[in-house]
């Protein structure tokens, strides 16, 4: 018998970006860039566990944003024009960088790994996932669902039914995508208010995942911490996150992913090389950007940056792991002495920060899940669900509100630089309450008209744009998506109300904003 | 391909001649209030107390906490239509109403908002410990359970400087978001 059980969880996220009127928009690599760097690596990482037995047990929320574009036919039509660009772009490099030693290999590296990844990518047919859903089926994945765009629940409580909508969209995403119905979701941002509570379990949610004082601050106080789930009065099972694990993981200062020897983000020839050289691999605008080859290793601190070395860089991940395994079992050791039920660690990260951020990340998660299952004893790794099979009594409280933003709570998505989009948010989703309402038994092409309301709606809500105006970088398309996403839904608000829908540019926005095809707008009528 | 395009620019409105206050969280101690006074309100105000009565009277949000039983006056100003709101209290609800106040201190309501709960900033002092099967937590008898847990050096507070904002904060990942 394990003394405990530690859960990972891969948060995998990205907002609605989908331009079929731009040729080349720099805005989509941001999907393009996540498939190559974090989601085709964890892929082969499961894969790799799979065909060694390994025993692993891993849990991911992929949002119903990341799961409409990996599964739409133009964006992935534009990954391999991508991918294709991208191999030609090493092949050159192979080439240039032939008599510098230090580069040549990393040049060839590059090559192999682009050209493998269109290899992965059309094993699935383009549509990664499938890749996912198979590491479900076959028992080692546990997928979870979110929020259908990323909204954030706590600014919405004016609204309870576009808090349904969020809700029922991204179940009704999953179960169209995974065959079954999610027992859990990922609150976007980890955001939970009590409120939210009802349209989780009307639509069949079991758990959630907290922030650390989401359980911490819960009423009566939580006798085993975050180690043990709790649930509220009404049924809503939250596993909070744990606090030393995700520092090792996360902090900036004192994480792993700071190691001199992993390879330097900042550091890509789309900035570094000469830009008549470069300009066929950027933006047809000819901005410079990433390009995904990067040369360099972290080196330190104000120190010139040393190339990077792949087997340096793997022996780190293969230490971290290690380090990582040792500290969860002292953890656990420690704990299990002190509980009388096994604890759960509780190790909730985005996905993203393994491959985008952290190069070395989903080697690091193969090297820990190998030792996990051969070099120890002392736990074993779980999914929500399998705990909560195996410990079903739970301590009764109610869960505190919290997210995992900066300070906890609501600061990143209401402050001084977008605190102006929750009045048009309010208003939109007020209207979209009222045409629900009042059209319940539309049909043709005011139902829709409608249908597209609601698709504006919840993209308008994604969470992103507001944290986008919050970090200072690209504000100008949050601000955009914004402006553009309420425009659109103002207009069809007054177009169906007139009577006098506009057909040609309809069929336009549908075509744009294309996500969820199977929308029933009616979700939100307030009496259902 | 050209793509043609119906779509023209999109703008959004600086009103929407609505009368309403919006009362929003952000954190503990900490309220957003926004809010519109619609021109028949303000015309009905202007009608009920004089001509000058608008010029001659200053916004402010009454601000009530319904679980201390408290309340307090914020003055704000005619080009702002929005003010966060220092909350004393967390895990309290709060109302807000927008009105004018004339010199003699009376205040004349023009809008009241929804309620808003502020979150709770520490642990509960209610150490009681109930169990029951999740599946069934609102029908089946909950078992009491009388532990004294003590998780040494894991009985720690929340500490929300953990530094996390500075790799990344949200699922969004591109070098585009942090340079």
């Amino acid at each position: 018998m394990p003394k405990g059980y530690v859960s990972l969880i891969l948060h995998a996220h990205l907002p609605y970006v989908r331009h079929p009127e731009h040729e080349d928009f720099l805005e989509e690599r941001w999907l393009f860039e996540a498939i190559s760097e974090t989601y085709i690596p964890l892929i082969n990482t499961y894969q790799s566990l799979v065909d060694d037995n390994i025993d692993f047990k891993i849990t991911m929320s992929l949002t119903p944003t990341l799961v409409s574009m990996l599964s739409d036919y133009l964006l992935q039509e534009r990954y391999r024009r991508y991918l294709r660009n991208l191999i030609e772009l090493c092949e050159k490099e192979v080439v240039r960088t032939k008599n510098q030693a230090d580069f040549n290999g990393l040049s060839n590296m590059y090559l192999d790994k682009y050209k493998s990844d269109l290899n992965v990518f059309n094993k699935y047919d383009g549509n990664l996932v499938k890749a996912f859903k198979y590491f479900q089926d076959i028992g080692n994945l546990e997928i979870i669902t979110c929020t259908a765009t990323h909204g954030y629940l706590p600014l919405m409580l004016v609204n309870p039914e576009a808090i349904r909508a969020q809700i029922a969209v991204g179940v009704q995403t999953y179960e169209k995508h995974f065959g079954r119905k999610p027992r859990g979701i990922w609150l976007a941002e980890c955001a939970y208010v009590p409120e939210v509570e009802k349209d989780l379990l009307d639509y069949g949610i079991q758990y959630i995942i907290t922030e650390s004082h989401g359980i911490l601050y819960a009423d009566p106080r939580p006798a085993y911490g975050t180690f043990a789930p709790i649930v509220s009065p009404d049924g809503i099972v939250a596993f909070g996150r744990d606090i030393e694990s995700s520092k090792q993981v996360w902090s900036a200062d004192e994480g792993y992913p700071g190691d001199v020897d992993y390879r330097e983000y900042y550091r890509d020839i789309g900035y570094d090389l000469d830009y008549e050289y470069i300009k066929p691999y950027i933006n047809k605008d000819g901005i410079r950007h990433n390009t995904g080859l990067k040369y360099y290793r972290i080196t330190g601190r104000n120190v010139e940056k040393q190339p990077y070395n792949p087997d340096w860089a793997r022996e780190k991940a293969d230490s971290h792991a290690g380090n990582f395994m040792f500290n969860r079992e002292q953890q656990i050791k420690y704990l299990s002495e002190r509980m009388d039920k096994p604890p759960i660690v509780v190790c909730p990260y985005d996905a993203e920060l393994f491959g985008h951020w952290w190069y070395e990340g989903p080697q690091w998660i193969n090297f820990l899940l190998r030792k996990v299952a051969y070099d120890q004893d002392v736990f074993k790794m779980t999914t929500p669900s399998e705990y909560l099979d195996n410990y079903p009594n739970l301590q009764v409280a109610s869960i505190s509100s919290s997210s995992w933003g900066h300070q906890g709570y609501n600061e990143v998505w209401l402050n001084g630089t977008n605190d102006w989009i929750y009045r048009h948010l309010h208003k939109a989703a007020e209207w979209m309450i009222q045409l629900a309402n009042e059209y319940s038994n539309a049909n043709g092409i005011q139902e829709e008209a409608l249908n597209q309301a609601a698709r504006e709606l919840l993209l308008a809500q994604s969470s992103d744009w507001a944290f986008i105006m919050k970090t200072g970088t690209m504000v100008e398309y949050a601000n955009k998506r914004t402006v553009d996403h309420v425009g659109r839904f103002t207009k069809l608000y007054y177009d169906i109300r007139e009577n006098n829908i506009d057909v040609e540019w309809l069929r336009e926005i549908q075509s744009k904003d294309n996500i969820f095809p199977d929308i029933n707008y009616r979700v939100y009528k307030t009496e259902l | 391909m050209q793509y043609i395009t119906h779509e023209k620019g999109y703008y959004l409105p600086l009103s929407y001649n609505d009368n309403k206050i919006v009362l929003l969280v952000r954190d503990p101690q900490c309220l957003f209030a926004y809010w519109e006074i619609s021109n028949d309100k303000k015309q009905n105000f202007i009608n009920q107390f004089g001509q000058d009565s608008w010029n001659n009277s200053k916004p402010v949000i009454k601000l009530t906490n319904s679980s201390e039983k408290t309340v307090k006056f914020i003055e704000v100003n005619d080009v702002t239509s929005n003010w966060y709101i220092e909350a004393e209290h967390a895990n309290c609800n709060y109302s807000a109403e927008i009105g004018r106040m004339f010199n003699n201190n009376s205040f004349i309501s023009l809008a009241v908002s929804n309620t808003a709960k502020t979150p709770k900033d520490k642990p509960s002092k209610d150490k009681a410990v109930v169990f029951a099967n999740y599946k069934d937590v609102k029908t089946t008898k909950k078992v009491n359970i009388n532990i004294k847990t003590n998780l040494g050096k894991y009985e720690h507070r929340f500490n929300n400087s953990l530094g996390l904002s500075s790799i990344t904060l949200s699922g969004v990942s591109s070098d585009s978001f942090i340079k």
